[in-house]
């Protein structure tokens, strides 16, 4: 069904999206003003004509000249308030291109292309407030994981190809590339510096060669194992990503490279001249930061040093998953998110002490987390199966997942529950 | 190191280590070649013919490179006396955008070809009267001569192939083309008239797209996207084996002998034994995608490179007397002789460049030249 049109596409308005955001954050624009930005950018990006046109065919990019993109893009760059004049739009296409360019020539394994693409897509959408905007871009990652999810490797080798040809003769060199270590002063782009040191779930770690033969006349199989020295001992694999709504890509390909955090809105309180906008200072901060830390914050890879950790940490999202999918199935998932008593659990040593750090329960899913890690909603006065309280259930559940201590306070809080209740009917 | 173990089942296991990573001295020459046009990101972007078909020793490099450039397909001339001084000069260029337009004339095809024509495959195929190329795009399979001067047969994709054609082989002069429908397209090159025409079509060969094909005396392999090495009989088509690796797909495949090697996305090779039907050696050779290999019959000389930016030579040795691999003698072991790593470039292709397997050219995307790997005579 899909081609390479729709991918092309996302990556190039991705990155426009995340340069309009920079700009914006660096001339501190109002608060309203880029969220309606923000929103028209949603719409046009993810309008359901141009998608349709692409998905059919009757726009492919990869066929148009670099004059007709520029225009495509000069259209979306205007969908807002926002005018761009000529100079800027072309250094925009440029970034645009060089960028995409970097993404895909660096793109470690085929099936990455639509995780790149939905890094853009996910930065998007979290700064999106309009609710027609929401649900397109929402449609529109469900369309491309059913498209592209399940697509064969060789053609999204096919797709790989296609797009790295299109873009193969855009040599530019990007001040933010540079500043990152991921391009070198003369253009190159720096391909040994990971993702390498992270092996593709579907490749092998290279270094063994393997022989057997079977003897005559049907006799045991003999099997001799060599070694050799591949010069990547530190190469592991990475873990494995996911393609949910909120799921953990884990390629850092296809985020902002002007922006470590990503494009966003805040709502703290404003600079000295009391006017709404983004946190003062913090573009400053951000260019006065250390380039090593600037690296370390892109490449968000997990070290392989600290595989283990994220291991626990894939196992407690995991066993949130299962908790909220359990109070749903034990009939007290609270029906009113406002009202629920909310958890965040957490079973590991490393986000104890993350979780003294969240105000609130929204921010269990900012990006440091890296594991989009649900709020559990549960109605604690909820009743399922005569007198045994969901609390109950779920305590038990909390105890097969070893997420002790949160068992025990569901524990105590389901005896007080039942004292309550024992108080009520001794009144009769 | 060796050490001998017997498992549960009574499988006898030797592990052996390979110290280091071959003689540091061989193919330590590099020269870098400047080329007026970019590789492209495309399957095996590179090969080679010689101009000196019979291997002698200590003969010249003297060599027509070719390497695709979006719609063009690019010929250099590379020699050198010794592998310390290689020249080489632009000898053709096929523009086939160009070529398609002033060979076509219904509007229908003019629409779909002022969008212009991408190349998505390039081989010299071996006829009894000299090489033809072949040259697969999006609209069609274009033969040239050797020289890629003279443009000697077609086929349109508006004849109602579904898919292109990635893969082919030749056998004596009948040119086989695999497409991404799974299907083998035979062409009949008449030597007399130095042209090629399409013959049949040989429908359902494979489930999925034919990757790579090669052929060796009467016989022809075949790799697909599942994983699936088939090896015919190209007289009738008739099955001789087929080797499924499942969940990965086959990037190119070469017969030799009695062995079929397949190269995967995986970044593993895997050689199976025709005969018996059992893969006899797994190689984990690479972390990424391979996007070519090539072989050296007379010395026994794998070459593999991968988007990994590596290029890995191995050698695989036969006994002489039955072509099998064995496992008594180590000398027959396969092993790595020579690996190189290739900073800040994404490799697309690379192949030997003389029948003495002394020297190999590898090709990276974007970069506008080539590196030429050279063991010192």
């Amino acid at each position: 069904m899909g081609d390479e049109n729709l991918l092309l596409y996302l990556n190039l308005t991705g990155e426009l999206f995340y340069i309009v955001a920079h700009r914006m954050k660096s001339q501190r624009v109002k608060v309203d003003l880029a969220k309606k930005v923000f929103n028209d950018l949603g719409l046009a990006i993810c309008s359901p004509s141009r998608l349709q046109a692409l998905i059919s065919g009757d726009i492919h990019l990869v066929s148009l000249k670099f004059d007709q993109l520029k225009a495509l893009m000069d259209q979306i760059a205007h969908c807002s308030i926002m005018t761009v004049n000529q100079y800027s739009l072309e250094k925009l296409f440029e970034l645009v291109m060089i960028a995409t360019k970097y993404q895909f020539a660096l793109c470690q394994h085929p099936r990455d292309i639509l995780l790149i693409i939905l890094n853009h897509l996910d930065s998007l959408r979290r700064v999106l407030t309009d609710l027609h905007a929401i649900r397109l871009a929402e449609d529109l990652h469900n369309i491309l994981v059913i498209t592209y999810g399940r697509t064969d490797v060789s053609t999204m080798k096919n797709y790989l190809n296609s797009i790295r040809n299109y873009v193969q003769e855009v040599r530019l060199k990007m001040t933010n590339l540079i500043k990152l270590g991921l391009q070198t002063t003369t253009g190159e782009f720096v391909t040994n510096y990971p993702p390498d040191f992270w092996i593709h779930p579907d490749c092998v770690k290279p270094g063994h060669i393997e022989c057997s033969k079977k003897a005559r006349f049907g006799q045991k199989i003999k099997k001799l194992l060599i070694t050799f020295d591949a010069q990547n001992q530190s190469a592991t694999h990475r873990l494995q990503h996911s393609l949910g709504l909120n799921g953990n890509r884990i390629v850092s390909l296809g985020k902002s490279v002007y922006d470590q955090e990503g494009p966003s809105i805040s709502y703290d309180d404003s600079p000295a001249d009391g006017e709404a906008g983004f946190d003062a200072g913090s573009s400053d901060a951000e260019e006065k930061r250390n380039p090593e830390q600037l690296k370390r914050a892109y490449n968000a890879q997990p070290d392989p040093s600290e595989q283990n950790q994220d291991n626990d940490l894939l196992d407690v999202y995991q066993a949130v998953q299962g908790l909220d999918l359990c109070s749903q199935m034990l009939g007290c998932a609270a029906k009113d998110e406002k009202e629920a008593d909310k958890y965040i659990v957490f079973d590991n040593e490393h986000f104890r002490n993350f979780k003294e750090n969240i105000k609130s329960p929204e921010a269990a899913t900012c990006d440091d987390v890296r594991m989009g890690i649900n709020v559990v909603n549960i109605d604690a006065g909820s009743r399922h199966h005569g007198r045994q309280s969901a609390l109950a259930g779920l305590a038990a559940i909390a105890k097969e997942f070893d997420m002790d201590e949160d068992a025990a306070e569901l524990e105590t809080r389901s005896n007080a529950q039942d004292d309550d209740d024992d108080n009520m009917f001794s009144n009769f | 190191m060796e050490e001998v173990k017997k498992n549960s089942e009574g499988i006898q296991h030797e592990e052996v280590k390979q110290e280091g990573h071959g003689t540091p001295d061989i193919f330590d020459i590099c020269q870098r070649i400047p080329l007026e046009y970019s590789a492209s990101s495309i399957q095996r972007n590179l090969i080679a013919l010689t101009d000196h078909p019979e291997p002698k020793r200590n003969l010249p490099i003297s060599c027509s490179v070719g390497f695709i450039h979006k719609g063009s397909f690019i010929i250099y001339h590379v020699e050198g006396e010794n592998s310390h001084h290689i020249n080489s000069n632009h000898k053709q260029s096929i523009h086939l955008t160009e070529l398609i337009r002033l060979t076509t004339s219904s509007s229908c095809a003019t629409n779909k070809i002022s969008k212009g024509t991408v190349i998505l495959q390039a081989k010299w195929l071996e006829t009894t009267n000299g090489y033809v190329l072949l040259l697969g795009s999006i609209n069609g399979i274009y033969f040239f001569d050797e020289d890629g001067v003279k443009h000697i047969g077609k086929f349109d994709n508006v004849l109602g192939l579904t898919g292109y054609s990635r893969a082919s082989s030749s056998v004596g002069n009948s040119i086989l083309a695999g497409t991404d429908s799974g299907d083998i397209l035979c062409f009949e090159y008449d030597p007399a008239r130095g042209t090629v025409s399409y013959t049949h079509q040989k429908e359902k060969l494979h489930l999925s797209s034919i990757q790579d094909m090669s052929k060796y005396q009467q016989m022809l392999a075949s790799g697909d996207a599942t994983g699936v090495i088939k090896v015919w009989r190209v007289q009738d088509f008739s099955i001789i084996g087929d080797f499924l690796a499942a969940e990965d797909c086959v990037t190119g495949c070469i017969l030799s002998g009695n062995h079929v090697i397949g190269a995967y996305a995986s970044g593993v090779v895997r050689i199976y034994d025709i005969k018996s039907k059992d893969m006899q050696v797994m190689i984990k050779a690479h972390s990424r995608w391979i996007v070519s290999m090539d072989i050296n019959v007379r010395q026994s000389l794998l070459l593999t490179v991968s988007e990994d930016n590596t290029a890995r030579l191995w050698r695989i040795r036969e006994k002489s007397s039955d072509k099998s691999l064995s496992l008594e003698d180590l000398t027959t072991q396969p092993k790595m002789i020579y690996g190189v790593s290739i900073k800040n470039q994404v490799l697309v292709g690379g192949c030997f460049i003389d029948t003495q397997g002394t020297s190999f050219a590898l090709s990276s995307y974007a970069e506008k030249q080539l590196m030429i790997y050279s063991a010192p005579i």
